[in-house]
């Protein structure tokens, strides 16, 4: 049984986000995917909502505040430190790569280029997902 | 075992306890792609490894997974607030491990980018 998941993404290429949010709404039937266009609308509405997402994904290139910079908030938040968030960017840059893991990125994906690779990508996403135990709900939730 | 099935040109360096794994990654000439931490181990158990490799900046990079029999929420919370990569718990049977092990190896090899496996290097060869 899956249980509903709610899904934030920062993304501003609109194309992108549209293709992501169908990709992602085939595999986990149900889910909520909120969109935003920078780093910086999704921590306001993390930091004021009260329910946590299941998990983030952040692009890399963003303007007004891009994803290593969102990423390095949010771990430092107690609360938010430990929602999965994963970084999605159109190119590997080794030192991106070395800052969001250490930063505590939980994977970095290069893009898949057509929508087939990016349904594939969800699929493989959602079986490591269920193979590994996500943090366990806080109390409060 | 099963590890090494989906990895077959890999090596997998196994330590019987946390102090042995920090030791053997001091004098390590290139570092590891994965780290796997059991976390009930002597000496120094998985969750203290865990902390002492995210402190360092060699090590803070390396994706590193708790793999143990716990499924405790204390555990898992505690797990992710260090900064584990993913959490699993140990499957029983071994049927389960192996599908655990090749689901994990299609995940980290084909669709993530992680400093031991920058996907260019596996795409121009």
């Amino acid at each position: 049984m899956d249980t509903l998941k709610r899904i934030y993404l920062a993304e501003d290429d609109g194309d992108d986000a549209g293709f992501f949010t169908l990709a992602f709404k085939m595999c986990f039937p149900g889910c909520e995917i909120r969109v935003f266009e920078n780093g910086g609308d999704l921590l306001k509405e993390i930091r004021s909502g009260e329910v946590l997402p299941t998990f983030i994904f952040l692009d890399v290139n963003m303007p007004i505040k891009n994803g290593i910079d969102t990423l390095s908030e949010l771990k430092e938040t107690r609360r938010l430190a430990t929602v999965p968030t994963f970084l999605i960017s159109g190119t590997e840059d080794e030192k991106t790569i070395n800052t969001a893991y250490k930063l505590g990125a939980s994977s970095y994906f290069v893009k898949p280029e057509t929508f087939a690779g990016l349904v594939s990508f969800a699929e493989s996403f959602k079986a490591y997902w269920n193979l590994s135990v996500p943090p366990p709900k806080r109390p409060e939730e | 075992m099963t590890l090494k099935q989906f990895y077959p040109e890999g090596q997998v360096l196994v330590f019987d306890d946390g102090e042995a794994l920090l030791l053997a990654l001091e004098s390590a000439a290139v570092p590891p792609t994965f780290i796997f931490l059991d976390i009930n181990m002597p000496r120094l158990n998985g969750l203290e490894t865990l902390e002492i490799l995210r402190a360092n900046p060699r090590t803070a990079a390396i994706p590193t997974f708790v793999f143990s029999s716990s499924n405790y929420d204390a555990d898992i919370q505690r797990a992710y607030e260090l900064g584990a990569t993913s959490y699993f718990v140990k499957p029983h049977k071994i049927s389960r491990m192996v599908q655990m092990f090749e689901q994990f190896s299609i995940y980290w090899n084909q669709f993530v980018t992680h400093p031991g496996h920058p996907l260019t290097q596996s795409n121009e060869e």
